[in-house]
């Protein structure tokens, strides 16, 4: 017994673990570590659920059911993933050149400032005028914010993240002032939280008055798209991905409204999609996009080539933290129409989280939060479980999903000896 | 890019499957409850396990379950302030027929659901709003702090009270002046310290009050959070204190601590419940005193002074608690000689009665 223990121990010693990186990943691989990853977690996340004395399985399809399995749960959803989508792109903005922007969730609450402060100024403005000043101002709130760590790190060269990090809680301190002072509703008794924004003020839901617009505005892309496939387009394959991306817009657009009227889902979606959208040509099309990547991968070689690196971080962390702002403003002028003193559950966060498994891709920030929108929505509102469970579930999925990364780029080798 | 979106559609997709599948095993839908079947759901502002106030509102809860035939219950806790709109919201799409939501934050977001769903009758604890199908409900708490405070003001050796205060709104003004006219009522040189912990919940911060009274001379702590925490933190320091919201919140200090005014929520649910399964539920607001057994003071602990007891039984119910002469703590005289404030008054109470070393925080008040 002794002996054999004592060959066995030294044998166990030789075995070593080491990652190594991929040479060539295979063309499957990055879609399947995920899937495996998530199966992982939901078993993992099976534990707890049996410890709370919780069918896991009935566990699960509760949550499935809230998040997806009706058109308000969806809706629902979809609420909880608009904050996460803008300032999901607003991170994968900064990371694609490497600024590692950790603020976002300041930056959320500096651009509900702005917006609030045009709210709280011009209170009787009809909505046409006022919603678009409020984006406006809450894109500059958190565009200032974020310009804070952007110049810190261009002219002095202090480290993005710990800055960034730690205006959030300057921010949020921010506001916890304004709801206790001079912006308290005075008719609250007390309670910290601002008044009620006045009806212009706020993003109106999806309701079937949006037909005649959406159409309108179907028509008129429509023929500006049949101009440019009759006269500059050449290429077939071109006009029929055209094509195709008209019909695809229509039907979903036409569709989302006729699925969510009346439900609670707001204007800050189509804020969202058209944030996508911008960012999505404006890093594929256009030169600043190039310079973005371009410093991204490799920054000495932009120098060379006569990039500005300064300009371009200061400029990044900006439009990164505008989006974190128009983030602050929808969440405040869609869903809750007054400032509460900790009013983000962390959608800054999340938004790394949701930026890094979308692979810095804007529409995969958009699928993204989507599905993290579900899993916020399906694992905080299973009635009669404690709070923790549904935050546990959380992390464990964050973890597993994030951890698992690693296995697309690297492969485990179990070496013998050394 | 087509690649990477691909990849997202997988995942999509697969959780979708995933979880479908997870779904296929569970038993077949249950058949329809039967008509008479009521379906009760609370909304709680803190953990159940808080052993305080949403301890206590879920003793009720099981109470309602135990004594009441043909009622399915749940809950949500630790549900935030920011949150309670949506998931009061959630309950009330899932088909439940009352709702309670057991928070005065909560006030405002169930007043805003309310209207959307006519058919559900929704309950706001201490919140003094109601609607054509909400109703609130709450105890006369300040009749037991009275009380308690008769024995802290009995006990205390440096005539110095602390009160750990949760939110700054005017139910915790109410309890503060009803605690400090009970101690000044046997001990007029009491002096009651104040401090606020903005929040329901937080137990640094809780401790943090405490060690800073105790430091000041304070030597009863009154807690008037959500938790035991300002008990036990006082039995650490060595100093007495009155317990709050659960029956059995001096367990957590059983030497040092004196008493506990708390709450009893089962028999408001029970009679909630009842009048909304036989149609006679009407928009009410409930305010019920501590002779009608809502509001509990636990009998007297051995630390406290001799013969305090006593003088809670002769104080009991504490009917006059706000009944003049009553001074404010500038000096002025706020309730004359043989009136008494009104109900309107109490709930929107913005000053402090002689005795309290404070000054309400503006903005506090009904305007």
């Amino acid at each position: 017994m002794e002996s054999s223990r004592g060959r066995a121990l030294p044998r166990l010693r030789g075995f070593s673990i080491r990652l190594e990186p991929r040479l060539d990943v295979p063309r499957w691989l990055p879609y399947a570590v995920p899937v495996a990853s998530l199966i992982v977690a939901l078993i993992l996340g099976m534990i707890p659920m049996m410890m709370q004395g919780i069918n896991p399985l009935t566990g699960y399809r509760d949550m499935f059911l809230l998040a997806f399995g009706s058109a308000y749960g969806i809706s629902e959803t979809i609420m909880k993933a608009i904050p996460l989508m803008l300032t999901g792109l607003g991170v994968a903005l900064a990371f694609r050149m490497l600024v590692w922007n950790i603020g976002a969730e300041g930056q959320l609450y500096m651009g509900a400032f702005g917006a609030c402060l045009v709210a709280y100024t011009w209170p009787d403005t009809p909505g046409w005028v006022l919603l678009p000043l409020m984006i406006v101002g809450g894109f500059i709130g958190g565009a200032l914010w974020g310009a804070i760590p952007g110049a810190l790190l261009a002219f002095l060269g202090v480290s993005e993240i710990i800055t960034s990090l730690m205006l959030n809680y300057i921010a949020i301190q921010w506001i916890s002032f304004l709801v206790i002072g001079p912006w308290q509703d005075p008719t609250s008794l007390g309670f910290p939280r601002t008044t009620r924004l006045s009806g212009g003020a706020t993003l109106p839901p999806i309701t079937e008055a949006w037909y005649l617009p959406t159409v309108v505005f179907l028509a008129i892309a429509g023929v500006v798209l049949l101009y440019w496939i009759v006269r500059r387009t050449s290429d077939s394959r071109e006009k029929i991905k055209l094509i195709v991306g008209y019909a695809v817009l229509a039907i979903l657009s036409v569709g989302s409204i006729w699925f969510l009227s009346g439900l609670r889902v707001h204007l800050g979606l189509v804020l969202s999609l058209a944030a996508a959208a911008v960012l999505s040509v404006l890093l594929s099309r256009t030169r600043w996009g190039y310079e973005v990547r371009v410093i991204g991968e490799n920054a000495r070689a932009a120098r060379y080539a006569g990039m500005s690196l300064k300009r371009n971080i200061i400029l990044v962390m900006m439009i990164s933290g505008g989006l974190a702002g128009l983030a602050g403003m929808s969440e405040i002028a869609g869903n809750l129409h007054l400032i509460k003193r900790v009013f983000s559950p962390g959608y800054g966060y999340t938004a790394i989280i949701v930026a890094w498994l979308a692979r810095l891709n804007p529409w995969g920030v958009i699928l993204v939060s989507l599905l993290l929108g579900g899993l916020y929505r399906g694992s905080d509102a299973i009635p009669g479980a404690p709070k923790a469970l549904g935050m546990m579930l959380q992390a464990v999925i964050f973890f597993v999903l994030i951890g698992g990364e690693v296995l697309v780029r690297y492969r485990v080798r179990l070496d013998r000896g050394t | 890019m087509v690649r990477k979106v691909g990849f997202l559609v997988v995942v999509a997709i697969s959780l979708g499957l995933v979880l479908a599948a997870c779904g296929t095993p569970a038993p077949a839908p249950e058949p329809e409850p039967e008509e008479e079947v009521m379906k009760a759901a609370f909304v709680y502002v803190g953990p159940v396990g808080d052993h305080g106030w949403t301890f206590a509102h879920d003793e009720g809860r099981q109470y309602l379950e135990a004594n009441v035939d043909d009622v399915e219950t749940t809950y949500l806790e630790s549900v935030s302030d920011v949150d309670a709109e949506a998931r009061i919201r959630d309950l009330a799409e899932q088909g439940y027929d009352v709702i309670f939501t057991t928070s005065a934050s909560f006030r405002d977001a169930t007043a805003a659901v309310a209207p959307e769903y006519p058919d559900v009758i929704f309950e706001n604890c201490s919140g003094f709003l109601t609607d054509e199908n909400m109703g609130s409900y709450f105890g006369r708490m300040y009749q037991a702090k009275y009380l308690a405070g008769i024995v802290a003001g009995m006990t205390t050796e440096n005539d110095k009270v602390g009160y750990v205060a949760p939110i700054q709104i005017p139910e915790i003004i109410r309890l503060i002046n009803g605690a400090t006219l009970g101690a000044r009522s046997v001990n007029p040189d009491v002096e009651m310290e104040v401090v606020w912990i903005d929040n329901w919940f937080d137990p640094p911060a809780e401790t943090a009050a405490v060690n800073s009274m105790v430091d000041a001379g304070v030597d009863v702590i009154f807690t008037g959070t959500d938790t035991t925490v300002p008990v036990s933190t006082a039995d650490e320091r060595g100093v007495w204190s009155i317990g709050y919201d659960s029956c059995e919140s001096c367990d957590a200090a059983p030497d040092l601590c004196l008493t506990t005014p708390c709450w009893n929520w089962g028999p408001i649910y029970a009679d909630i419940v009842e009048a909304v399964r036989d149609g006679t539920w009407k928009r009410d607001t409930i305010y019920r005193p501590m002779s009608e057994g809502t509001v509990v003071l636990t009998e007297v602990g051995p630390a406290a002074a001799e013969g305090a007891q006593a003088a809670v039984d002769a104080g009991w119910p504490g009917d006059d608690v706000f009944c003049g002469p009553i001074h404010d703590n500038h000096g002025e005289l706020r309730v004359a000689e043989g009136e008494c404030m009104t109900d309107m008054e109490l709930i929107c109470f913005d000053w402090y009665v002689e005795g309290v070393n404070s000054e309400v925080p503006e903005g506090v008040g009904c305007q």
